[in-house]
């Protein structure tokens, strides 16, 4: 669950690798293939993005920012959600992507790709990626109030490790930033 | 844009509730309440 983004007119510098017949594929051929498509990918960022919804809505809260920071025109309905909003030009996605390095650089302590933000919206997880209980999810609220933006998990007074479920680390911003600089517009299913 | 808040007073204001899913909730709604009215129409 989360968001499946194409660009509706992405640079391309090579064709896309092609999908082998997985029913006939031997092992060997489907992991060339994942090889290749990844390092395709790699040098074709506007072609298409990925994110789960916890990792998602950390990058819409710092569009949102930017958009409000930078007074950037831009409609951000539904781009919570699978209805194909997004952005119809590329000029747009440059403005966004200047904006959003700008955030970063000067609204945020990412400067590691592995370095990540957390943002308490609400949910809590432990360090496994389970859910925590009800009691506890509320007393972290109360310490950590919803809107709280962490660098790092929390140490509970029982010796456990948890952390906000919404968080992105900064490889994951700068993969979207990538998208924006070379996708054409998008939209968000 | 030097008299805007920052990211951190920004995010407290917003907390949870963000703006890109406003619109969907408020069609979730909309819907739910269309489904009431669908059901009451065809008791």
């Amino acid at each position: 669950m989360g968001v499946d983004i194409s660009g509706m007119n992405p640079i391309i510098r090579s064709p896309k690798p092609e999908y082998p017949d997985w029913n006939t594929a031997s092992q060997e051929e489907k992991d060339t293939y994942f090889e290749v498509s990844n390092k395709w990918e790699k040098e074709n960022p506007g072609d298409y993005f990925r994110s789960n919804w916890w990792g998602w809505r950390p990058i819409v809260m710092l569009v949102e920012f930017a958009a409000y920071k930078y007074d950037l025109d831009i409609d951000l309905s539904y781009w919570g959600s699978n209805d194909g909003a997004g952005l119809d030009n590329q000029e747009d996605c440059n403005k966004l992507a200047d904006a959003l390095e700008g955030i970063i650089a000067t609204q945020t302590e990412l400067e590691e790709d592995i370095d990540t933000i957390y943002l308490n919206l609400g949910s809590w997880v432990s360090m496994d990626g389970k859910f925590l209980g009800e009691e506890i999810n509320e007393q972290l609220n109360e310490q950590y109030p919803n809107g709280t933006i962490l660098y790092g998990s929390v140490i509970m007074d029982d010796g456990s490790i948890v952390q906000p479920s919404h968080s992105a680390p900064l490889m994951h911003v700068k993969n979207f930033i990538a998208f924006l600089r070379e996708c054409g517009g998008f939209e968000i299913w | 844009m030097e008299n805007k808040i920052g990211f951190i007073e920004w995010m407290q204001k917003i907390q949870s509730v963000h703006y890109a899913n406003k619109p969907a909730m408020e069609r979730a709604l909309n819907k739910l309440s269309d489904n009431d009215f669908f059901n009451l129409k065809h008791k």
